[in-house]
């Protein structure tokens, strides 16, 4: 029963334990890529490196057995810049996008993959409440947007864009109420401006339960976008838009200009100024600038609304942007049938049957395992910049393959072993084996053998296995 | 075209590599000699009849590039990229052999199947860089305008291939004195075939009662092919780069033939006069050696033979010299105590005190590290469980080392003894020589030897009468660096992927199918017997406090004399570089030694007066590695240079761990941009981050070194650095960096444009030429052939 000290603190471990394990008993987080228990250490991410103070050296928790007397430290600053530097090695090889770049694009955060996936799976309602959710004007977006996420949309490379933004209007002009999901807080927010970027802020921390008054000087909210011309944008989709906004409850005060804020922060909690004004810096007021780009505006009323909603309820502000691996802007020639295309014709929307059509052109080149790819959320913990920074160019991407549910995107290995591993342990006459050698070494199905023949009934236990979405269930995994 | 796969073939290679696991890399290498490449029907059928999987059979055979797993051509060509050939240009080598055979970007082997070309890791003949080997000719000192000449004239030569030196039974009876011919593959390659062949023709043409005899490795490999010429009263006479149509000449010039032949003693003079000639550019030069004057005395002055001893002097086939030499001596002190014969010299030694005299002698291991061998031998016997196992690690692989091979090939039973001395100091049965397979010679030698030692009662179930029951074997390796790496190799022998594991547990305790396993290098095993014959005192009295003894180092680059020295340890660089090599030829100065190949670093000539020890070596940054030394002078661009070291070891990452599989990449994508005139400011300090972070948290060895040639260039040669992300390179060695241009100095002698291989000069006779940088490939011919120095190279 060796004893020894891990940061600092005394334990007493069952003989033949790894330092890993003792952690673990002891509560300690170590973060761990390649280590399964059943699989046994393969020493092969290194992340879950800690300092023996004894040498100064870094060891692979997971393989390390704890010894008697031995003194480890599993956070100081040079733990923690070499998880970093493992973290930014891996994500360099990385070939893979965590979010689809239409996603990414959209200044207003609409999940666009996941709101096709619904569609395409038929369910136009939760497709709609997702549009609604994130954009808060579908329709009127679905006019005006600019659509920045069509320019980036992967599928225009193969032949032409998904047309997202005839999608979202689509859905937006469908009838029907959002449901407010959160409780209500008590407190309240008053909103300078209605304007898209103040009627989306107001709908959104109403949504998070908090009270919201929004104050217009003029007569109407939106007025900007009431000299767009009626075939570009018919003023009855605004209207209905709008009106859905005062529905949920938010309160509108036309007619009413604010001069100065501490009017309004003697009655509110927070105000949000969406509409330009000059004030003084405070802590409780937060901008969301109307943009001439509507999208933006949207974005900006979402982001201020965000960031007003943690500081009433005492939380850090949310991140501004998560961590996110990219292919670029293009796939090279090479690298396109690594997505086997379909050759779907672009269905022009105007019923649920061409929506659904258009829906399932989608690649679905957002990441499989959004949630639980463990590289994302370690990226994400050890503060890497939500760009990696390049050192060595992209690698190419593979074809992606299938077996039943399980996809293989080859790019997105880190050849940490554990498929190999546990095709090999059920005797599967295959098996995946660990091919060629350094950053060539992928694993593949033995003697290069169909998918099928190298998983075998084990391929969702592997995919659920996989640290990172190399393996991984087709069935849609989304985020909250 | 696919051939047929015969199972009953392929069930017969199985039958004689075996059916277990570990029988993997023998039955590849043997599917391979049989059908060029792997097929895949006969890698099913191993999976059949054998208990090796699918999963390890492409696991393994995809791993080292010495298996194809698609068909290949009926001879292959080796371009050696090692150190000393890629400096002298062995990629444009590469890149005018491609073009001859018409081969497309990707395309390794030509339409009709006739040649396979491949870019290999060191041959081991850095005296001869660059060096092409095509199937078991080797051609040395190779321009790239020679490569149609090349096919051509193994074509032509390939019915009547030299016979290699084997066989000790074949020569003349001896007399009294003795023709000498070194037979090492630096000999070979450099001719001594043909030598040896002119030789035996012209005593038997002149019926001469002259004794010719194959010996070792001489280590003077810039003077190959040597014959050496041993009266039993008079001190012998060296004969350097003799060409095979000199041998008549230089026979007769020392022994009178039975018949009378005035008119061929008359060639004697003129054959003298040539000795020393320059070689003209004629013909491929499968033996044209550059002259220097081969200042022998200095390069064997300050050299002391320990591992190496009776280099030059013995036959390496002949058992029998080997003990008249006082071969085995040691062995019997050691058998002694176990039922031995008496000892004709010297206490016997049990295994406890033979461990202790080798404790005494402060021996380190020569592999790299230098880790205490009298330690390591002690774990060994100490762990529990057994049979225990010893290995020899003769998977030499630094680019720019040849020092193995040559020991391997001369001192085959200096090595087997210092095995079978180690199995009775750690109680092991069971012997292994791990091999690479690119050394044909040396894996023929061992085998050789060990199959005699086993007919003379050295090996098997009761040595020499003794109770002590040995027995060895010869495994080839498949051309992975990594398998330097001991656990790599353990795996590599078990028949799985050779990637290295955490140590501990060590191989000590637990090596081969978990037994303890002694693994030790070539050289250190070499080195028992003379320490247990002369005792550890005579040892340690050479070297430094911390490295006792001698090293052997190969001696290449840009120096005079290179070839395979042995050194008293804490000989300066400046000594070796000078005395032995003879310095950097002419004109040019000492810019810094490459020690250790891609796991060392460079030290700088300010630093020539360090001493080469395990200790100095590590805090200059560098390490002994296995014992390369490549001199570098002014001319060598140190980043271009680190740019190749870690090419090579990221080409050698096993892939497992990530620090090494993408850091090494992430450096060399660096460098690269460096050595094209890409680099950036913030470059540098990249280098600085990553390579540190390389060095702590990589698995094993490999990735723990492989950052030591940027760190030392870094710190030595910071402002070449610099220098190259603002676009200069100050050596003129970059290529993207440098342009060429004609001065008013040239005469119009058309020299340049009948050289240039890309027609980037027009010949214009007696006028200035000009150079046209868009055709230019940057490959120096102009520069070198200009007779009036009007090139220049900016």
């Amino acid at each position: 029963m060796p004893r020894l000290k891990m940061d600092g603190r005394e334990m007493q471990v069952a003989g033949g334990a790894t330092l890993l394990e003792a952690a673990r008993a002891a509560g300690i987080e170590i973060p761990t890529l390649c280590y399964l228990k059943e699989t046994g250490p393969l020493t092969s991410c290194m992340l879950c490196v800690v300092k023996d103070l004894a040498t100064g050296r870094l060891v692979p928790s997971c393989a390390v057995a704890a010894e008697d007397g031995m003194e480890i430290c599993t956070t100081d600053d040079d733990v923690m810049a070499a998880r970093r530097e493992t973290l930014t090695m891996l994500l360099n090889e990385h070939v893979g996008d965590c979010e689809g770049p239409c996603s990414r694009m959209c200044p207003a955060g609409l999940d666009i993959p996941r709101m096709l996936r619904y569609i395409a799976a038929g369910d136009a309602d939760a497709a709609a409440r997702l549009a609604k959710r994130d954009l808060v004007f579908p329709a009127t977006l679905g006019c005006v947007c600019s659509a920045p996420c069509e320019r980036v949309c992967r599928r225009k490379q193969y032949d032409k864009t998904i047309e997202i933004r005839h999608a979202h209007r689509f859905l937006g002009e469908t009838p029907g109420d959002f449901p407010i999901a959160a409780g209500q807080t008590g407190q309240s927010v008053a909103v300078v401006g209605a304007g898209l970027a103040g009627l989306a802020a107001a709908w959104t921390l109403v949504m998070r339960g908090h009270a919201c008054r929004v104050y217009e000087k003029r007569d109407i909210a939106c007025a900007a976008l009431r000299g767009l011309p009626a075939e570009k944008l018919p003023p009855e989709i605004l209207d209905a838009e709008i009106a859905a906004v005062q529905r949920i409850g938010v309160e509108t005060h036309f007619g009413e200009a604010v001069d100065t804020l501490n009017a309004l922060l003697e009655v509110h909690d927070a105000v949000i100024v969406a509409c330009g004004l000059e004030h003084a810096e405070d802590g409780r007021v937060f901008d969301a600038p109307e943009d001439v780009m509507a999208v933006r505006a949207v974005g900006h009323g979402k982001k201020a609304a965000f960031a007003a909603d943690a500081f009433l309820r005492g939380v850090p502000p949310p991140p501004a942007k998560m961590f996110n691996s990219t292919l670029g802007p293009r796939l090279e020639p090479a690298e396109l049938p690594a997505y086997a295309v379909e050759r779907l014709q672009p269905s022009p929307p105007g019923s649920t049957d061409a929506l659904i059509r258009e829906a399932a052109r989608c690649l679905h080149c957002d990441c499989h395992k959004i949630v639980t790819c463990k590289l994302r959320q370690y990226a994400e913990e050890y503060g890497l910049a939500p760009q990696i920074r390049r050192t060595m160019p992209r690698m190419s991407l593979l074809p992606i393959e299938r077996y039943g549910e399980v996809i293989f995107e080859t790019g997105k290995c880190i050849r940490c072993g554990i498929c190999v591993e546990m095709t090999r342990a059920a005797g599967l006459p295959l098996g995946m084996t660990m091919t060629g050698r350094g950053l060539g070494s992928y694993p593949r199905p033995a003697f290069g053998g169909p998918l099928a023949a190298g998983l075998g009934p084990l391929a969702e236990a592997c995919a659920r296995a996989c640290p990172t979405a190399a393996l991984a269930i087709r069935t849609h995994e989304e985020r909250e | 075209m696919t051939p047929e796969i015969d199972i009953a073939d392929v069930d017969r290679l199985v039958a004689e590599c075996g059916t277990g696991r570990d029988a993997l890399i023998p039955i590849l290498h043997a599917l391979q000699r049989r059908y060029r490449y792997l097929p895949e029907a006969a890698l099913r059928r191993v999976c059949e009849v054998t208990e090796i999987t699918p999963a390890d059979v492409d696991s393994v055979s995809t791993f080292f590039p010495q298996f194809r797993r698609r068909p290949a051509g009926r001879h292959t060509i080796s371009v050696c990229d090692g150190t000393a050939c890629h400096l002298k240009g062995a990629p444009d080598v590469h890149e005018a052999l491609a073009e001859t055979l018409g081969l497309a970007p990707g395309e390794d082997t030509d339409r009709d199947l006739n040649f396979t070309l491949q870019m290999v890791r060191c041959l081991g003949c850095c005296t001869l860089a660059p060096a092409v080997q095509i199937d078991d000719v080797t051609y040395g000192h190779v321009r790239p305008e020679m490569a149609p000449r090349i096919l051509e004239d193994f074509q032509a030569h390939r019915d009547k291939k030299d016979r290699r030196g084997e066989g000790q039974g074949d020569a003349e009876p001896v007399t009294a004195a003795e023709l000498r011919i070194g037979l090492g593959s630096c000999c070979v390659a450099g001719g001594s075939g043909q030598i040896r062949q002119a030789l035996l023709e012209t005593c038997d043409r002149f019926g001469l009662g002259v004794r010719i005899k194959p010996v070792s490795c001489v280590g003077m490999c810039h003077q190959t092919p040597m014959v050496q010429i041993v009266f039993p009263d008079r001190s012998p006479i060296t004969y350097a780069k003799v060409r095979a149509e000199d041998v008549p000449s230089l026979v007769l010039a020392h022994f009178t033939p039975r018949k009378p032949l005035a008119r061929l003693r008359a060639a004697t003079d003129t054959w003298l006069q040539r000795l020393y000639t320059d070689e003209t550019d004629s013909a491929p030069e499968r033996h044209a050696i550059r002259p220097d004057s081969p200042a022998v005395e200095d390069f064997l002055g300050v050299q002391f033979r320990i591992a190496t001893e009776s280099c030059g002097e013995a036959d390496p086939t002949d058992l029998e010299e080997y003990q008249r030499r006082g071969g085995f001596a040691a062995l019997r002190r050691c058998l002694a105590p176990l039922g031995g014969p008496p000892p004709q010299e010297g206490m016997p030694l049990d295994p406890p005190a033979v461990i202790a005299v080798i404790e005494e002698s402060g021996l380190r291991g020569r592999g790299g590290a230098g880790f205490p061998a009298a330690r390591k031998w002690r774990a060994v016997r100490d762990a529990p469980g057994g049979p225990k196992i010893i290995i020899c690690n003769g998977d030499e692989g630094d680019p720019g080392a040849f020092m193995d091979r040559m020991m391997l090939e001369s001192f085959t039973y200096r090595i087997i003894e210092g095995m079978i001395i180690a199995s009775i100091a750690v109680g092991a049965h069971h012997g292994i020589f791990y091999l690479r397979a690119e050394y044909p010679l040396a894996v023929e030698r061992v085998r050789g030897a060990l199959r005699r030692c086993a007919e003379a009662g050295l090996l098997g179930d009761r040595i020499l009468g003794s109770r002590h029951a040995f027995k060895a074997e010869v495994r080839e390796g498949a051309g992975a660096f990594v398998c330097g790496e001991e656990t790599a190799l353990i795996a590599s022998l078990e028949g799985r992927r050779p990637t290295p594991r955490l140590r501990p547990p060590f191989p000590a305790r637990q090596g081969l199918h978990g037994r303890p396993t002694l693994v030790n290098n070539v050289e250190t095993l070499a080195m028992v017997p003379w320490i247990i014959r002369n005792g550890p005192a005579a040892f340690a009295a050479f070297g430094t406090p911390g490295s006792k003894g001698t090293k052997v180092f190969s001696l290449a680059g840009k120096i005079r004399r290179g070839g395979l020295i042995e050194v008293p340890m804490g000989l300066t660089v400046r000594q070796i570089v000078e005395a032995v090599g003879g310095g950097v030829p002419e004109g040019r100065t000492l810019k810094a030694v490459q020690i250790g190949g891609p796991s060392g670093g460079c030290i700088p000539a300010e630093l020539a007066d360090l001493p080469v020890d395990f200790e100095a070596l590590l805090s200059a940054g560098s390490m002994m590695g296995s014992g390369g030394f490549v001199v570098m002078d002014d001319t060598d661009c140190m980043v271009e240079m680190t740019h190749y070291f870690l090419s090579f070891t990221q080409l050698e990452s096993c892939g497992r761990c990530v620090p090494c599989r993408v850091g090494t990449k992430m450096l060399l994508e660096i460098l690269d941009r460096l050595c094209t005139g890409k680099g950036k400011p913030e470059d540098l300090e990249e280098l600085e981050r990553l390579a540190p972070a390389i060095r702590k948290q990589s698995l094993c060895g490999l990735g723990r070194t492989a950052p030591n040639p940027v760190l030392t260039g870094l710190r030595y040669f910071r402002d070449e650095f610099k220098a190259h992300v603002e676009g200069r390179c100050p050596a003129h060695k970059c290529k993207a960096l440098i342009t060429y241009s004609i001065t008013e100095n040239c005469i119009g002698c058309t020299k340049c444009a009948q050289r240039c291989p890309s027609d980037a000069i027009r010949p214009a006779p007696y006028r200035v030429h000009e150079i046209d940088m868009s055709k230019c490939v940057r490959c120096h011919a102009c520069f070198e052939v200009c007779p009036v120095g009007a090139v220049k190279v900016e």
